[in-house]
């Protein structure tokens, strides 16, 4: 049992509003910045970091390493932009991968 | 067939033992990956939708957020938001499904959102904050399922290549190997057989030469 924190990575429209929820918000400047602040996210043992869609594309490999890790858990959410469902396709890969079929859509029809 | 044998006894009971325990293997592992695969469906179940609901109304929280964006000037917004009041944490605990530690997650919100005056802030930011505040709970259980959605998918993938490895290649080359050596000590046997017939009937030959 362990205190965690939750921290938001994201354009800054995005990620204001959870200011004031106490959440860690993190604009980068750039896609290197974005690495270097979800790696130290990663260091402090972060417990759950949120980042937006866009952010994705940059931070591939680095969510590559913590997958197979307790903590942190990354949840992939819309920016404000809009949704594009980048979120749902990985998870719906990931089972696609592991079962060979698509559980989801199947039982949702 | 890759594995390269000498044909004596000590080999073919050696690949016995080994046959016998890369079936129990085997076994162990599909007993596992039944398991996993069970508690894998019960993760979807719970997680299906759950998703696309709260995407849903994240929406709405950011466009209410917009508003109040659009109703007060950036430093007025940075400035109200600059202090937090209130505080989110989350527990952490585990939990195990098989070998697989799991995280969870319980959330608690602590304090105050609205951390500024009432004066300079639309309506719109207190209702945009709130709405940010219920649904995060729903983010931190979303990041909760879908991290042990991964995790136990990737469990499921390198336990199915262990077990095809063992059923499809390993058992195979393994049985492929007795059968070669059963196969020479046989003939060996037989060839035996015939050479002692052989020399007993030379003997016996010469015994009966002797004889007359």
């Amino acid at each position: 049992m362990s205190h965690g924190e939750i921290a938001f990575l994201g354009d800054a429209d995005s990620v204001l509003g959870f200011r004031a929820l106490g959440v860690e918000t993190i604009v980068p400047d750039d896609a290197d910045d974005a690495r270097k602040q979800f790696e130290r996210l990663v260091k402090q043992k972060t417990s759950v970091i949120m980042i937006t869609e866009k952010m994705m594309d940059c931070l591939q490999e680095q969510m590559e390493e913590v997958v197979h890790m307790t903590i942190p858990a990354v949840v992939v959410l819309p920016g404000i932009t809009g949704t594009l469902k980048r979120g749902e396709d990985t998870i719906r890969e990931l089972i696609i991968r592991a079962v060979g079929v698509d559980l989801m859509s199947d039982e949702q029809k | 067939m890759a594995i390269k044998v000498r044909a004596t006894r000590m080999e073919l009971l050696q690949f016995r033992k080994k046959v016998a325990l890369a079936k129990r293997g085997h076994k162990l592992l599909k007993d596992k990956l039944d398991e996993l695969m069970r508690q894998f469906k019960i993760l979807i179940k719970e997680y299906e939708g759950a998703r696309s609901e709260l995407e849903k109304e994240l929406n709405i929280a950011y466009g209410e957020f917009l508003f109040a964006r659009a109703a007060m000037t950036e430093p007025g917004l940075l400035d109200a938001l600059r202090y937090p009041g209130a505080a989110a944490k989350v527990q952490t605990s585990k939990r195990k499904i098989m070998n697989l530690i799991l995280p969870v997650f319980e959330i608690s919100i602590d304090g105050n959102v609205r951390n500024y005056g009432m004066f300079d802030t639309p309506a719109e930011l207190d209702e945009a904050l709130e709405v940010y505040k219920r649904i995060l709970p729903h983010i931190v259980k979303l990041a909760e399922q879908e991290k042990a959605i991964s995790l136990l998918a990737r469990e499921i993938d390198t336990t199915r290549r262990r077990v095809n490895a063992l059923e499809y290649k390993l058992i195979p080359e393994l049985e492929e190997a007795i059968r070669s050596v059963r196969l020479k000590l046989d003939e060996m046997e037989r060839g035996n057989l015939t050479r002692l017939m052989k020399v007993k009937e030379m003997v016996e030959e010469k015994r009966e030469k002797n004889r007359a």
